[in-house]
């Protein structure tokens, strides 16, 4: 049963790979806890495709993602009250350069963030009142020249200072929550689209900050519509013109369909077959697997019976793998 | 440093390959490593599982049966589909697929004799 070898031999191969490419991680500077997240993703795919039994697979898994999704809430909660939200606005000053502005994008992220990761509101609540305090100080600080209202006290004692900043704050509270609520009830009306939209150049920033599957998972999702939503659109002639330039093997089944069309370019006849053929055994290796990977020794073919001598393969068939490292093959055309 | 061009790529499109290369493309997109460390990688992969096939499972045999529906010989690679086709594996083992896709290097290796 050579099933059975698979679960070892893939074993060794990651062993292998993962200590060889130690040197390789450490010329790159990049950490060794990298490398060793690398062999458990990798170990986690090969048990999810079911392909054989694994040697892993009965100790339970460290699954790294949870750790990482607890240190981004840490951080995204700490920053906004010890920096006022002053990491992502100043990595980005030109992006931002009204701070009520910033502000109000920071307290839209904190907030999404506080759905997704579930986080109870009234932490990020202050969170948000802590940027708009900052934020309100600053451009009260900008704007007060001209206004002369609270903030510049000629007083200028002790007390005065605390008191007009205090009653500074409380005026822009006010707007600012005007503001806030208009973003809450817009977010909520329009929840799932709208909402990624706005966040994403915050979310880019934010990704260079640190590591957030979250949002990597909202980018893949919205590139995975477009494609599906390519692929599924086989009636309209645009696209299908569309994909005869750009990738004819997908073509070939749309344009049977439409075979009244005079789309007969100068080189369809000849690719037509071929664009068949490619098309059906594409999709159906990447619906079924169904693929043997080798290396041929000998093939020959004495009117329709062929014979081929085949060496050190990988076959996946039915959902297992298997291997061989001497094959043989007959078959008739 | 021709070790990288010594193994073939082929088996990237296996099981454990295509694992490996989701796995790759999972870390670089959080930015854990960059695209130029997994290539390196990849190709310790190329040379790993040529190696582990060549030695580890040399012995064990396969055999199989069935219909050819099209074959194809380009580049100096044979692609075959097999329809109905009729496994042996070591110890008695059978399985029956519709349809299996056959891709097959060379032994000999391009500019080897």
């Amino acid at each position: 049963m050579s099933n059975n070898i698979v679960g070892n031999a893939y074993r060794d191969i990651i062993e292998d790979v993962i200590n060889s490419s130690r040197i390789d991680f450490e010329d790159s500077g990049i950490d060794e806890t990298t490398l060793r997240e690398l062999q458990l993703l990798w170990q986690e795919r090969l048990t999810m495709s079911g392909v054989a039994n694994f040697p892993w697979d009965p100790e339970p898994m460290q699954e790294p993602e949870p750790g990482n999704g607890g240190a981004a809430v840490n951080y995204e909660m700490s920053s906004p009250l010890y920096a006022g939200g002053g990491v992502p606005i100043s990595a980005t000053p030109q992006a931002f350069s009204n701070p009520a502005m910033a502000a109000m994008r920071a307290a839209q992220h904190i907030q999404e963030f506080a759905r997704e990761e579930r986080v109870p509101a009234e932490i990020a609540d202050e969170s948000i009142k802590g940027v708009m305090k900052r934020a309100g100080l600053d451009d009260a600080g900008d704007l007060d020249g001209s206004n002369g209202g609270g903030l510049i006290l000629p007083g200028g004692g002790r007390i005065a200072q605390v008191d007009g900043s205090s009653e500074e704050l409380e005026l822009t509270r006010e707007s600012v929550d005007r503001l806030l609520k208009l973003h809450i009830l817009r977010q909520k009306s329009g929840k799932s689209e709208p909402a990624a939209n706005h966040s994403l150049p915050s979310n880019i920033t934010l990704r260079r900050n640190r590591q957030s599957r979250k949002i990597e998972l909202i980018l893949s999702q919205v590139d995975g519509a477009l494609d599906s939503s390519d692929d599924d659109d086989s009636d309209d002639e645009d696209d299908d013109d569309i994909a005869n330039v750009g990738a004819g093997g997908s073509s070939a089944g749309h344009r049977k369909n439409n075979a009244g069309d005079d789309s007969d370019a100068i080189n369809s006849d000849l690719d037509d077959p071929d664009d068949e053929i490619n098309s059906q055994d594409d999709e159906e290796n990447e619906d079924s697997g169904m693929i043997m990977l080798c290396l041929y020794d000998k093939v020959t073919r004495t009117k329709n019976k062929w014979k081929c001598v085949l060496k050190d393969g990988v076959v996946n068939v039915n959902g297992k793998d298997y291997l061989f490292g001497k094959g043989s093959g007959e078959y008739e055309w | 440093m021709s070790a990288s061009n010594v193994y073939y790529e082929l088996y990237r499109r296996s099981s454990i390959g295509v694992a490996l290369i989701d796995s790759l493309d999972e870390l670089i997109k959080d930015s854990k490593i960059q695209p130029q460390l997994a290539m390196k990688i990849l190709s310790t992969f190329d040379r790993s599982i040529s190696e582990a096939l060549a030695e580890k499972v040399k012995s064990t045999r396969l055999s199989f049966k069935g219909h050819l529906d099209t074959y194809r010989f380009c580049d100096d690679v044979w692609t075959f589909i097999i329809l109905d086709v009729h496994f042996k594996m070591e110890g008695n083992e059978a399985i029956v697929a519709d349809k299996i896709k056959i891709v097959a290097n060379n032994v000999k290796k391009p500019g080897e004799q």
